[in-house]
């Protein structure tokens, strides 16, 4: 403190006064308010080394409550600056369009004024709240708060589905920096629907003014019963920038916390839980079909055409419309007339509000086909609603249709008259006859499913491998026949007649191979008995046996007589070859 | 021997007395349903269900039943499970298509992109049991046409394509059928089967309400945790609502 009167005068000392024509201003902070609501007048003046006060003029359409006056000085450029605001509370006596006239500041060399301030004042647009519960005034303890909050409902008791609004409001008198941590309260056993926009206001409470933002929801009980409606919470950051005045002008260079050093302390505010008694809706008066309708309620009737053609679709509109949630309404009651099928009804829904009271329109659009040509009179629609304002069931109706129906277009097929089809029972198929067989359902796939899975390829690859190791001897000696009767042929195709002796004895050879493999004789040197004997029991014919010795013979002249004549040739070799193939087949 | 008498006796009755039971209830519960008692014949469809006689006529009464009983949300249940069970039903469509009518939410959805239709289309053409009869059936064929080949080699000629034709079809017939059986082992379907009820955001009575549902609305259901079930809507709306207030399509 001492340092700050230390600052102070050196900037005094070093300053000078400055002699100069005093200046008037005057503003409010808001110029469009409701009934409701209040503006700050702030008059200020300036430039006076006098202490000038102004003159107010006469404020007829106002409450005017002075509320105090504040003295400014500025240091600029080595000059001082003095000036004084005077604030007054002006709360409006009247809706319309308001003026509050030029405020004079006489002087010495004469008088100033300021220009009229226009000032809208509109109705207020939410009702007076029923039963209204005043709830807590968070961190309020004797001396006025800076910033507080406060909820209430409309109503602490309503009827199940009737509208409550929830009402949330933060007040505050100083400047913050932040609020952006709202928390809205948690809610069991309501559908909540926000009541856009916010409302700012401005409120005297206990002779401090407060700037007031005003958060509204509006709740609709689902079950009877005592529900609750938790804390809302808010947490607020002063800006100590803005209210240096009055406080410590050092304390904004100590920064705690981490945070800026313009920022205090934060501070969390809740409410106070709310409780809401539910009542259950009564009965129903007998003979009465309840639509499930909880406010007051429209009901409207209209046809897309008046006249149409037999076996042609028209549309019934019916609207619904009224306080309250209209969602849950059903499709209003009508006795048909004979001749008319109808289809079930598509619905739209549309929500307002309308002076912080939700009011919704349910529409119902249903499809009707004459069956039958004349006029078809569709009796009034009714609808039976609960009224909470009355406490009684109340019903609407609708006004009575006339349908002109001509006869069917050119062309166009028309059922035979049927009776009246209600949509929700007697257009569906008729049940079906007793199952032939009586099985249990479909089961899981089980032990037997994965059996029957595997089974064959196990049965086919376990055939296959068995055939193989039984046949498998056999196969190899009839593999090395072939092979020996492949490379006899071979070896005789290559030969000519040409090559003499060494094609003889090359013959010879192979053709033996050939006789060993094909007919399964014995190896090694044939005998011709032998040989003779075998080939016929295996059935060659004789002209192939002396063919066959033929070849022999000529083969033992050239090996052994040293002298190759042509008589054979490897074509005629190869030609019995195909022969005797034949005849071992 | 008179108690083996007995005994053969039995043996030879018990299919007949398995077959005479249902058909009993089956009747009388037609019988109810004819007299307009709807309740009570709901009552004995049900009974046959639960003793395990899950036939799609069974569903498709009892889905009459419930319907002209008030009862929206049975009634589309049951039509749902007749129809996984006998997919090419028309009565079963048919009278689906009516109690969609009715029910009061109408979820507007963007139609599926061609191929989406067209992979749609061709999996529900048969049932889940259905198709396991065709695989198993393909499967078999397949493996009696190998050992004809094996066994027989001089008609390999004829046998090797028929190889290749089965083998094609068994495994198309069998990605098909054991995609749909994943993806319906992951999702099942539901159906409200109460008046009204409230998808909040978090498996908790005192949660935010997502959106309100009413009786016959379908939905899949995503997960479980406690009483609640994580239930999705054909527009992609996500919500838990109490246990008690779905009921799974059988499939």
């Amino acid at each position: 403190m001492r340092r700050t009167l230390f600052i102070l005068g050196m900037v005094l000392a070093l300053s000078r006064p400055v002699a100069a024509e005093p200046e008037l201003a005057a503003e409010v902070d808001f110029d469009r308010i409701d009934t409701k609501g209040h503006v700050t007048l702030t008059v200020t003046v300036s430039g006076s080394q006098e202490a000038l006060r102004p003159v107010m003029p006469a404020l007829t359409d106002f409450i005017v409550q002075a509320t105090g006056s504040r003295q400014n000085m500025v240091v600029s450029g080595g000059t001082i600056e003095n000036s004084t605001s005077y604030t007054y509370s002006l709360i409006p006596r009247r809706a319309g369009a308001l003026v509050i006239p030029p405020i004079t500041l006489h002087t010495s060399t004469g008088q100033i004024s300021t220009q009229p301030i226009h000032i809208t004042v509109t109705e207020a647009r939410y009702e007076a709240p029923r039963n209204q519960t005043a709830q807590n005034r968070t961190a309020r303890r004797g001396a006025p708060e800076p910033f507080f909050i406060e909820a209430e409902v409309s109503s602490d008791t309503v009827y199940l589905g009737e509208q409550v609004t929830y009402t949330f409001r933060y007040y505050r008198s100083a400047a913050v920096s932040e609020t952006n941590n709202y928390t809205p309260p948690q809610t069991s056993g309501f559908i909540s629907v926000d009541l856009p926009p916010q409302r700012k206001l401005t409120r005297i409470v206990d002779g401090e003014t407060y700037r007031v933002v005003e958060v509204l929801t509006a709740m609709f009980p689902t079950r009877p019963g005592d529900l609750s409606i938790g804390p809302a919470r808010l947490r607020v950051v002063p800006d100590l920038i803005s209210n240096l005045l009055g406080r410590d002008p050092f304390s904004i260079f100590r920064g705690q916390g981490g945070r800026p050093l313009t920022e205090g302390e934060p501070k969390d505010l809740a409410t106070e839980a709310l409780r809401i008694h539910v009542r259950p809706l009564p009965s129903p008066p007998a003979g009465k079909s309840f639509s499930g309708a909880v406010g007051e309620c429209s009901l409207a009737s209209d046809l897309s055409s008046h006249s149409m053609s037999l076996g042609d679709p028209v549309t019934l509109t019916l609207t619904v419309s009224g306080k309250g949630r209209k969602d849950v309404v059903d499709a209003p009651v009508i006795r048909w007339p004979e001749g008319i099928e109808t289809y079930p009804p598509t619905t739209n829904i549309q929500s307002t509000v309308r002076n912080d009271i939700v009011a919704e329109t349910k529409v119902f659009s249903i499809a009707l086909v004459a069956r039958r040509q004349g006029r078809v009179v569709i009796p009034a629609p009714e609808l039976t609603y609960f009224n909470p304002a009355s406490r009684r069931y109340e019903t609407a109706r609708a006004r009575e249709l006339t349908l002109e129906v001509g006869p069917p277009r050119a062309g166009f097929a028309v059922a035979t008259p049927t009776a009246t089809i209600s949509p929700a029972s007697s257009t569906i198929r008729y049940l079906k006859p007793s199952p032939s067989e009586w099985e249990p359902g479909p089961q899981a796939p089980g032990t037997l499913f994965v059996v029957l899975q595997v089974a064959p390829p196990v049965f086919v690859v376990a055939g296959w491998i068995w055939r193989r190791q039984r046949e498998t001897p056999q196969a190899r000696l009839r593999g090395a026949r072939e092979r020996e009767i492949k490379t006899a042929r071979r070896r005789v195709s290559a030969m000519s007649a040409a090559d003499g002796l060494t094609a003889a004895r090359e013959i010879s050879t192979a053709f033996r191979q050939y006789l060993v493999a094909r007919f399964a004789l014995p190896p090694g040197e044939l005998l011709d008995a032998e040989w003779q004997d075998s080939l016929a029991t295996k059935g060659c014919e004789d002209h192939e046996l002396r063919e066959i010795r033929q070849v022999l013979e000529w083969a033992d002249r050239a090996r052994f007589g040293g002298g190759v004549d042509r008589t054979v040739t490897p074509e005629m070799v190869l030609n019995l070859m195909q022969r005797l193939d034949k005849c071992a087949a | 021997m008179r108690r083996l008498s007995l005994l053969l006796w039995l043996a030879l009755a018990a299919p007949a007395l398995a077959t005479e039971e249902p058909d009993r209830l089956f009747t009388e519960a037609s019988g109810h349903y004819d007299a307009g008692r709807f309740v009570e014949a709901s009552r004995l469809y049900d009974s046959l269900l639960r003793a395990g006689y899950k036939q799609p006529q069974v569903y498709f009464n009892l889905g009459n039943a419930q319907f002209r009983a008030g009862s929206l949300g049975q009634a589309i249940w049951a039509y749902r499970s007749a129809f996984n069970l006998a997919p090419r039903d028309v009565d079963i469509e048919a009278n689906l298509t009516v109690a969609r009518l009715a029910c009061r939410d109408k979820i507007e959805v963007a139609p599926p992109g061609l191929v989406k239709q067209v992979w749609r289309t061709a999996s529900s053409v048969l049932s889940v049991a259905e198709g396991t009869l065709l695989v198993t059936w393909l499967w078999w064929s397949l493996w009696a046409v190998v050992a004809i080949a094996v066994f027989l080699p001089s008609v390999r000629s004829w046998t090797l394509p028929v190889i290749r034709l089965l083998a094609l079809a068994w495994l198309v017939s069998a990605s098909t059928l054991t995609v749909r059986y994943l993806a319906e082992r992951n999702t099942q379907s539901g159906v409200v089967i109460a008046v009204e009820t409230q998808a909040r955001s978090a498996p908790a009575p005192d949660e935010d309400v997502a959106f309100t549902g009413h009786a016959g609305m379908e939905c899949l259901v995503r997960g479980q945790r406690g009483d609640y079930l994580l239930v999705e809507l054909a527009n992609g709306r996500v919500g838990w609502i109490p246990a008690t207030d779905l009921k799974l399509v059988e499939s």
